[in-house]
């Protein structure tokens, strides 16, 4: 890193004085955001972060605000009104075992993390439906390991091109391992979720064959 | 003061996770989203499951050996038992004087599930599974507690099976009594001479150590059911099994006898499907016990259990004699 530039740090290394010292092993890396972290293939347990996009399934409702699990050892707080155009009058009233895909916003050790549905980019409002985050309707939604979150998030996702050239299908992807896909039928549904499933560790190859075979199955 | 009363009150109600003096439970169980379970059941009206397999599918068995006889690892898909078992010579109970023992335990390990608490007490889900290896056991007289005695009034078997849940992934009931019963045929229990009041119990360095007689191999499969009894799946994986109405237990051996059969919940059946899914669980019952039989005699077979068996274990080189008393010993 040059001396004077600003980085912003990710999950794993913290700033000591003037120098950024690693809290756990593994590879660093850049992310997404240019965010400098700690990369270990073999973690599952999520350790929140600010900015991360995250899937959660709400457990408790209250008046002011959900309890959204997202993998941690406690619920997360998301505030009601923390929709995009949301007020006292109308906000959305999402039930217990609602699926929403949000924004980390407050993630320390010391305090529980908070999560939020307002997007800085899209302000689209939450009544027309378009908004970007939100609860997510329909289709069916699983917990993988961090590292296949990640590889799928990339662009060049391999195993999401293939599937989609033979399945239309739309997915979203919590940086905390839960993954949300609809498709057309629950059959096809299956077939992607297995599909996403199997290619952890598969080469590109090894997908490709998985995926013609999964996909002659519909 | 009734204004510093007001904020203090304010911030209690804002945080009330640090200032709440009622202890928060813990989540029982995984929390399941609304739209997994409506999926879950889309799938199976359209017959098919979350992972591919078909109604009457069973996910893949795999059993591993322990160096000591009678210790068996078995996975059951994701699902992970461990069962050991061990035996002793102990004084039997002054009303029964010729059975023995056959004890079970069950621990249902934190390490098995976060949703699995480490207390003494055991849980309903504890007791349900123990009480049906018991039954499928003891009460059908696969092991006759009668055959454990060796010298009656003094000297009977007390064989222990330890059951330990490693890794919770649906279905423990079956994966349970598979590796109960795979470690009961694989135990070997030290040979014993008894010539009038002498009892020898034999090294293994001295004689091949016997394996105990089980009359019959009960196997476990479980159903669960769906949208009121309509729809079935064998074999439920975990979010099946937490999606589920009803859940029906089969425990049969291979002489189409029913060992055992229990249902949880309190969805009405059918005769036609109670018959049914007894076929069913009649043919892969067949399947399975053909399945550990082999994988006994491969373990059996193997030139690794055969250097184990050839060093022994005991350090004892004289046989133990043991002579009756009028008083059984203290324990």
């Amino acid at each position: 890193l040059k001396a004077g530039s600003k980085v912003r740090l990710g999950g794993g290394v913290h700033q000591d004085k003037s120098t950024i010292v690693a809290s756990k092993y593994g590879v660093v890396r850049k992310g997404l955001q240019g965010r400098i972290f700690i990369d270990n293939p073999t973690q599952k347990r999520y350790i929140p972060s600010v900015d991360d996009l995250v899937i959660g399934v709400v457990v408790e409702k209250h008046a002011e605000q959900y309890r959204v699990d997202i993998g941690i050892a406690e619920p997360a707080l998301l505030p009601s009104l923390s929709f995009e155009g949301a007020t006292k009058r109308s906000k959305p009233n999402i039930q217990v075992g609602g699926v929403i895909y949000c924004r980390v916003v407050v993630a320390s050790k010391d305090m529980e993390p908070e999560l939020s549905c307002i997007s800085p980019h899209v302000k689209k409002e939450w009544v027309t439906g378009q908004s970007l985050y939100g609860e997510l309707q329909g289709g069916y939604v699983f917990k993988t390991s961090l590292s296949l979150t990640r590889k799928l998030l990339d662009e060049q996702c391999y195993v999401l091109q293939c599937v989609g050239q033979s399945v239309p299908f739309e997915i979203a992807i919590g940086l905390n391992g839960m993954v949300w896909v609809n498709a057309a039928s629950p059959l096809h549904i299956v077939v992607i979720t297995n599909a996403i499933l199997n290619s952890e560790y598969m080469s590109d190859e090894m997908t490709r064959v998985m995926v013609e075979k999964l996909v002659s199955s519909i | 003061a009734e204004y510093m009363g007001t904020v203090l009150n304010r911030i209690i109600e804002r945080h009330p996770r640090f200032f709440s003096f009622q202890h928060t439970m813990p989540p029982k169980e995984v929390p399941i989203a609304t739209i997994e379970r409506k999926f879950i059941l889309d799938a199976l009206k359209q017959g098919c499951r979350i992972d591919g397999r078909g109604e009457s599918d069973l996910r893949n068995i795999n059993i591993t050996f322990g160096e000591k006889m009678g210790t068996v690892e078995v996975q059951l898909g994701t699902t992970r038992v461990l069962s050991a078992v061990s035996g002793d010579v102990v004084a039997p109970y002054p009303d029964r004087p010729n059975e023995g023992f056959l004890n079970f335990f069950v621990d249902f390990s934190p390490m098995a599930s976060p949703f699995f608490e480490p207390s003494a007490r055991p849980s309903e889900r504890n007791i349900e599974i123990h009480r049906l290896v018991e039954r499928a056991i003891k009460e059908t007289r696969a092991i006759d507690t009668e055959a454990l005695c060796i010298l009656a009034g003094s000297k009977v078997w007390s064989i222990r099976c330890d059951v330990h849940i490693l890794d919770h992934g649906g279905n423990l009931t079956d994966c349970v009594m598979l590796a109960v019963v795979t470690s009961l045929l694989h135990y070997r229990r030290p040979d014993i001479t008894v010539v009038g009041d002498e009892v020898t119990i034999h090294s293994v360095d001295d004689r091949q150590p016997v394996p105990l007689s089980l009359h019959h191999i009960p196997i476990a499969l479980s159903f669960a059911f769906f949208d009121d009894g309509n729809l079935w799946a064998i074999d439920p994986s975990l979010k099946e099994e937490l999606c589920c109405d009803c859940t029906l237990v089969y425990t049969m051996n291979i002489h189409k006898e029913i060992c055992c059969l229990q249902k949880a919940g309190g969805t009405p059946l059918t005769i036609q499907t109670l018959m049914k899914l007894a076929q069913i669980a009649s043919a892969k019952t067949i399947e399975i016990t053909e399945f550990i039989k082999q994988k006994l005699k491969d373990d059996a077979d193997s030139p690794h259990r055969k250097v184990i068996q050839s060093f022994g274990y005991s350090k004892a080189k004289d046989p133990i004699d043991v002579f009756a008393q009028k008083q059984p010993p203290a324990q």
